[in-house]
C-alpha cells in the first residue's frame, strides 16, 4: 500500500534550522541526520533514453548501489541492487528486467552519467507515547549538476511529510502543524525530482542542418553542406578515439562516406584538382575504418542472438580482431596524413567558395547555378543510375551485382539527405522511405557476406586448436544462420526495387526534380 | 496454614526455583510443608525426583478428599510433601469452573495436616489464578530485573486489585539478578523505592541455582553452605515478616513501572509538563513605533548597539474573531514561539497617548504553555482561551470572553519577526535622571511576504511622559519621521 506524503516548498526566507527547530519544540520527535544519498541519472550522449521517455540512475547511499529505472507511461520504478564494480557501459550490462524495458531505446550507445545529484536529508521522526515513528518530516539539503558542469547548484529546499502506514491520523495532525510553519507553500510534487530535474537539463546538441537556399549559387550551397560534414566527423573523432560505442564510428564513417559521394556527385561545380585530391583521401579514411565497422556489425548482431557458450572462442577471436583494427584505426587518426586531411578540408570549406579558381584555371562548369537547379540534376541521374543498376536484379542474383546496386542507392541517399534543407519535406520522405527499405535488405546481404568471410580464417584457427571442436560445430551452425538471415534478406529484394522504380517515387522524384519558380519554398 | 502462590502472568521468570527452594527453606525451619505443583510442565516435581501424574487425575484433587490424600508424595527433603504434577493439570481451568469452589476445597483438606502450603503455578492470567489469588495468603511475584517482567508485574498487580475480596499480599521478588550488569542496577535501585512490594531479599543469576536442574534436588541440598544455598531461609523468614504485615496499600505502582521504562528507553518521549506556571499579570506603557530606517536609528546609539544587542527570532500566532472585534476594543491575543518556548499573551489598552504622542498603556497577562497545550490550539481542538480557563487564568481571559460573546477566534499568520534586542539604553539627557530602557527593532515577515519593522520600547507606566519625549529626541537626531497620529496600539498594532 502507498504511503501518502506530502510536500512543502521553502521560501527561502525562513532557514532549515529554524523550520526543525520550532518543529521539534512542538513535536515529541527526534532528529534525523541522513546519509549523503548521491543519485546519478544516466543516459546515451544523444539522450535516447530521456527522449523515449524513460528514465534510469542510480541510488547510492551507505557504500550500497542501487539501480533504479521508470519506463515511460510506468508509475512505479524498477529496482534492482547493484554489486560493486557492476557495469552500466550499455543497455545489456543492465540487470533484468531493465536490460529488456531500456534496450531498443538505448540500442548500441554507452550510457553516461548526465546528472549528478546529492541530497542530505535531515529531518524528524515524529514519535507517539510510546516512543513510536509515526510519521517523518524531512528537510533534503541537495544540490546537482549536470554532467561536467563545473559547479554544483543547490536545489530548491522542499520539506515533505512521510505518513507510517497505520497512523495516519498522526500523519494528519503532523500536516496541520507543519502547515502552521511560516514560509512554508504547498508544492505540487517535488520540485527538484528527477523527473523535473531531468527535463530542465539541456536537450543533447544536434548538428543544425546547413542553411541552404535552393537559389543561391550551387558552390556556395556545396560548401555549406560539406561544411555540414566535417562538424559531423569531427564531433565524432574522439568518441571513435576513445572507443566510446560503435555509433560514433557509424556516424563518423557516415560523414565521411557522404563527403566522398558528394564530391564526386557535384564534380561539376567543384574544382577538378581538389575533387582528384579529396576523393582518394576520404577514400582512404573510409578503408582505415571499415574492419571495425564490420567487426562491430558482426559483434552487435552476435549480441542479440540467443547465447551460445560454445561459441565463446569464436565470438572472443572476433573482439581480438576488433581491438587490433581500432588500434590500428587510431594510428591513422594520429597520422600526419589524417590531420593535414581534416586541417586543409577545413580551410577549404571556411574559405571562399569552394569553386573558386586561381587565375588561368578553367572555373567548374556549375559553380555559378543556383543549387536546386544542379541538385536536381544529380538527383535525377542518381536515380536513372539506381534504376538501370537495378534492371534485371532479383533475390538470386550475385553478390557482386548486389554491392554494386548498393553503392548506387547509397549516392542517391547521400545526395538526397545532404540536400535535404531545400526539398519538399514529403516528397524527400517518400523516396527517402523506399530507398531505405531496399538499403536494409541489401546492407544484411552484404554485412552476411562479410561476416561469413570473417568466419573463414576463425575456423582455420579452431581447426588447428585440440579443443576447438564444439567451437567449429558452433561457427557451422552459426554459419547455416547467417546463409538463412541472407536468404530472408534477398527474399523481399525485388519488391523493394519495384517499389523504388514505381509511381510513387518516380512521381516524388518529379517532385524534388521539377524546375524552380521564384518564392518557391521547400 | 499459610498458602504462598508462586506466581508471574509471565513464564520463566523463575517460579519453579523459588517455589522447590522455599519450599525446602520453610521445611528446614521445622514446619510440615506441601509443595502443589500446578505445573502442566511439572517442573518441580522432576527437580524433587517425583514421577508425574496422579491417580484420576487432576478434577478428583480438587475434591480434596482421599484423591489429594493419595497423590501427595513424600520428597527427599524432610517434612516436605509435594503433590506431583498432572499432564491434566493443562485442563485445570475448566475443572476449577466446573468445580466452582475453585482451589479452596483443597487446601481446606490440608489444613490440618501442613503449616505451610506453596503453589507452584503455571504462568498467565488464567481462571486458575484467580482461584490461586483467591485461596492464597500471599502472592509472591519472581520477577526478573526486566522490561517485560516489570511490565508484566504491572498488569498483575492491576488484576489483582479488580479481583473480589479477600485478596492475597502481592510480594515481588528480585529474582535472577546479576548484580555486574548495569541495567540490572537500574532496576535494583528502582525496586529498593518500591519496599512496599518487594523483598530486600533477591534471588541472584547464579550457576550454583542453575544446577539445580541437573542435581534435581534444592540448592540447600548439593550446595548447602553456599551463599545460593542459604538465601532461602533468610528469604523464607522476610516473607513471613512481610506476610505478618499485612497488605499495605499503595497507588502509582502502574506509574512508576511507565516511568522506569520510559527512563530506560533511548526512544521514550518525556510525558508533557504538567501546566504548572502560574500567569504573569503586568501593566506597562509600550511605544510601537514604525521605522523607515533602522541603521539611522542604531547610529544614534554609539557604542550600544555593538554591546548587549541580542539577536531572536519568533514565530507569532494571532488571535481575533473574523470581524476584528478584539482588535477594535483594543484587546489582543497572541502566542508566541521562540527557543523552544510558547507564551500566550492577553493584551488590553486602556488608555492612548494623547493626540501628538506615541504608545498606550496596557494591562498584560502572559502565560507559558507546554508544547502539547500548543499542539492543541493549532490542531483547533482546545483554542487558547479554554487552555487559559484549564489553568484557572482570569482577569484579562474572562474580559476577553466577554468581548466574544458567542464569537469564535481565528487564528491569523504565522508572522515570522526577528528581533534585535538593543541595551538597556539611557535616553535620559545629561542631568537627567537616567531612563534605562531596551530598544526592540522588530523585523516582521508578513504571510504575503511584505517585510515591516518597527521599534518596540515597554516602560513602567509612570516613566510614559519622560520616554515618549526621549524616544521623539531619539527620531529627531535620526531623522526618523516621528509617528505623529501615533501607532498606539495594543500587540496587534503592526
Amino acid at each position: 500500500m502507498p504511503v501518502p506524503s506530502a510536500a512543502f516548498q521553502l521560501d527561502g526566507q525562513t532557514s532549515t534550522d529554524t523550520l526543525l527547530g520550532s518543529l521539534a519544540a512542538l513535536l515529541p520527535c527526534r532528529h534525523v541526520e541522513g546519509a549523503v544519498r548521491r543519485t546519478v541519472l544516466y543516459d546515451s550522449c544523444d539522450g535516447r533514453l530521456r527522449r523515449a521517455g524513460h528514465l534510469l540512475w542510480t541510488e547510492s547511499e551507505s557504500g550500497r548501489t542501487r539501480l533504479c529505472w521508470r519506463v515511460a507511461g510506468e508509475t512505479a520504478d524498477g529496482q534492482a541492487e547493484l554489486q560493486p564494480g557492476a557495469s552500466l557501459d550499455f543497455a545489456w550490462d543492465l540487470p533484468e528486467p531493465a536490460r529488456t524495458e531500456l534496450s531498443d531505446a538505448a540500442g548500441p550507445r554507452r550510457l553516461l552519467p548526465v546528472l549528478e545529484v546529492e541530497r542530505d536529508e535531515r529531518g524528524l521522526d515524529v514519535l507517539d507515547d510510546q516512543g513510536k515513528v509515526v510519521a517523518r518530516v524531512r528537510v533534503p539539503q541537495g544540490r546537482a549538476r549536470a554532467a561536467e558542469a563545473p559547479e554544483w547548484e543547490t536545489l530548491p529546499a522542499v520539506l515533505t511529510v512521510d505518513a507510517v502506514r497505520g497512523y495516519a491520523d498522526a500523519h494528519r495532525d503532523v500536516l496541520l502543524i507543519v502547515a502552521t510553519r511560516p514560509g512554508l507553500l504547498p508544492a505540487q510534487g517535488e520540485p527538484a525530482s528527477l523527473e523535473r530535474l531531468s527535463a530542465s537539463l539541456p536537450p543533447p546538441s544536434k548538428p543544425a542542418p546547413p542553411a541552404v537556399r535552393p537559389d543561391m549559387r550551387a558552390d556556395a550551397g556545396l560548401q555549406l553542406i560539406l561544411r555540414a560534414q566535417l562538424e559531423a566527423l569531427e564531433a565524432n573523432e574522439r568518441g571513435v578515439r576513445d572507443d566510446v560505442d560503435t555509433e560514433y564510428l557509424h556516424d563518423f564513417r557516415v560523414a565521411v562516406r557522404r563527403t566522398r559521394t558528394l564530391l564526386r556527385q557535384f564534380r561539376s561545380v567543384l574544382r577538378a584538382p581538389l575533387v582528384e585530391h579529396l576523393r582518394a583521401e576520404f577514400g582512404w579514411l573510409g578503408r582505415a575504418s571499415n574492419a571495425v565497422r564490420d567487426l562491430d556489425v558482426f559483434l552487435l548482431w552476435l549480441r542479440e542472438q540467443p547465447p551460445d557458450p560454445a561459441l565463446a572462442p569464436v565470438v572472443e577471436a572476433l573482439r581480438g580482431r576488433r581491438r587490433a583494427a581500432h588500434e590500428l584505426l587510431v594510428v591513422d587518426l594520429d597520422s600526419p596524413r589524417y590531420r593535414e586531411l581534416i586541417e586543409g578540408w577545413r580551410e577549404v570549406l571556411h574559405g571562399p567558395p569552394v569553386a573558386t579558381t586561381p587565375e588561368g584555371e578553367q572555373p567548374p562548369q556549375r559553380a555559378a547555378q543556383p543549387l536546386a537547379q544542379v541538385v536536381a540534376r544529380r538527383l535525377r541521374r542518381t536515380y536513372r543510375r539506381l534504376l538501370d543498376a537495378s534492371d534485371g536484379l532479383d533475390a538470386r542474383s550475385p553478390a557482386t551485382e548486389l554491392h554494386g546496386l548498393r553503392i548506387r542507392a547509397k549516392h542517391l541517399r547521400y545526395v538526397l539527405d545532404a540536400t535535404a534543407p531545400i526539398h519538399d519535406p514529403r516528397a524527400h520522405e517518400k523516396l527517402g522511405g523506399a530507398l531505405r527499405k531496399l538499403q536494409t535488405a541489401l546492407g544484411e546481404c552484404n554485412d552476411v557476406h562479410v561476416q561469413r568471410s570473417m568466419l573463414d580464417p576463425i575456423a582455420e584457427e579452431l581447426g588447428r586448436s585440440s579443443d576447438g571442436t564444439a567451437a567449429l560445430l558452433a561457427l557451422g551452425r552459426l554459419q547455416a544462420h547467417l546463409e538463412e538471415r541472407e536468404r530472408r534478406a534477398r527474399k523481399g529484394l525485388s519488391d523493394h526495387i519495384e517499389r523504388l522504380s514505381g509511381d510513387k517515387a518516380r512521381a516524388a522524384v518529379r517532385q524534388l526534380t521539377r524546375p524552380r519558380t521564384e518564392g518557391d519554398e521547400p | 496454614m499459610t498458602v504462598v502462590a508462586v506466581a508471574h502472568i509471565k513464564g520463566g521468570v523463575g517460579k519453579t526455583t523459588v517455589a522447590v527452594n522455599l519450599a525446602q527453606a520453610a521445611a528446614a525451619r521445622g514446619a510440615p510443608t506441601l509443595l502443589w505443583d500446578l505445573d502442566p510442565q511439572g517442573a518441580a516435581s522432576y527437580v524433587l525426583r517425583v514421577a508425574t501424574g496422579v491417580s484420576g487425575g487432576v478434577r478428583g484433587l480438587l475434591a480434596g478428599g482421599s484423591e489429594l490424600a493419595a497423590a501427595i508424595k513424600g520428597t527427599d527433603v524432610p517434612r516436605l510433601d509435594l503433590v506431583p504434577s498432572d499432564f491434566g493439570a493443562r485442563r485445570l481451568d475448566d475443572e476449577l469452573r466446573r468445580a466452582g469452589s475453585g482451589l479452596a476445597t483443597a487446601l481446606a483438606a490440608l489444613d490440618a495436616e501442613y503449616e505451610h502450603v506453596l503453589l507452584d503455578c503455571p504462568p498467565g492470567l488464567s481462571h486458575l489464578f484467580e482461584s490461586v489469588a483467591a485461596g492464597s495468603d500471599i502472592l509472591l511475584v519472581p520477577t526478573p530485573p526486566s522490561p517485560f517482567s516489570v511490565r508484566a508485574l504491572s498488569l498483575l498487580m492491576k488484576h489483582v486489585r479488580r479481583l473480589p475480596a479477600p485478596r492475597p499480599t502481592v510480594v515481588a521478588l528480585l529474582s535472577m539478578v546479576d548484580r555486574r550488569s548495569e541495567l540490572h542496577q537500574e532496576f535494583r535501585q528502582w525496586a529498593a523505592r518500591q519496599r512496599w512490594l518487594f523483598l530486600e531479599t533477591e534471588v541472584p543469576l547464579s550457576p550454583l541455582i542453575e544446577r539445580m536442574t541437573v542435581e534435581r534436588a534444592p540448592v540447600a541440598a548439593f550446595a548447602a553452605g553456599s551463599e545460593e544455598g542459604e538465601l532461602w531461609g533468610g528469604l523464607w523468614d522476610e516473607l513471613l515478616a512481610r506476610s505478618a504485615r499485612g497488605h499495605e496499600r499503595h497507588s502509582g505502582f502502574g506509574r512508576s513501572v511507565k516511568g522506569l521504562l520510559a527512563r530506560l528507553d533511548p526512544l521514550a518521549v518525556p510525558s508533557a509538563a504538567a501546566p504548572g506556571a502560574a500567569p504573569r499579570s503586568r501593566r506597562e506603557q509600550r511605544f510601537e513605533l514604525p521605522l523607515a530606517d533602522d541603521a539611522a536609528l542604531q547610529a544614534q546609539l554609539p557604542g550600544v548597539a555593538g554591546r548587549g544587542a541580542r539577536e531572536t527570532a519568533r514565530f507569532e500566532h494571532r488571535f481575533d474573531t473574523p470581524g476584528g472585534r478584539l482588535a477594535a476594543t483594543g484587546h489582543a491575543l497572541e502566542l508566541r514561539e521562540a527557543d523552544g518556548r510558547f507564551v500566550l499573551l492577553l493584551s488590553a489598552t486602556r488608555a492612548r497617548s494623547p493626540e501628538g504622542g506615541a504608545g498606550a498603556l496596557l494591562d498584560v497577562d502572559e502565560l507559558e504553555l507546554d508544547a502539547a497545550a500548543v499542539r492543541e490550539i493549532l490542531l483547533g481542538r482546545r483554542g487558547p482561551l479554554a487552555q487559559l480557563r484549564r489553568r484557572g487564568v482570569e482577569g484579562l481571559a474572562s474580559e476577553l470572553e466577554q468581548r466574544l460573546g458567542r464569537e469564535d477566534l481565528r487564528r491569523t499568520g504565522p508572522l515570522a519577526i526577528a528581533c534585535r534586542s538593543v541595551g538597556p539604553v539611557d535616553l535620559a539627557e545629561p542631568g537627567e535622571e537616567p531612563l534605562a530602557v531596551v530598544l526592540e527593532i522588530e523585523s516582521t515577515r508578513f504571510p504575503d511576504g511584505r517585510v515591516g519593522q518597527r521599534l518596540v520600547v515597554a516602560v513602567e507606566p509612570e516613566q510614559a511622559g519622560r520616554c515618549t519625549l526621549a524616544l521623539r529626541r531619539l527620531f529627531e537626531r535620526a531623522a526618523l519621521p516621528w509617528p505623529a497620529a501615533a501607532a498606539a496600539t495594543a500587540l496587534q498594532g503592526s
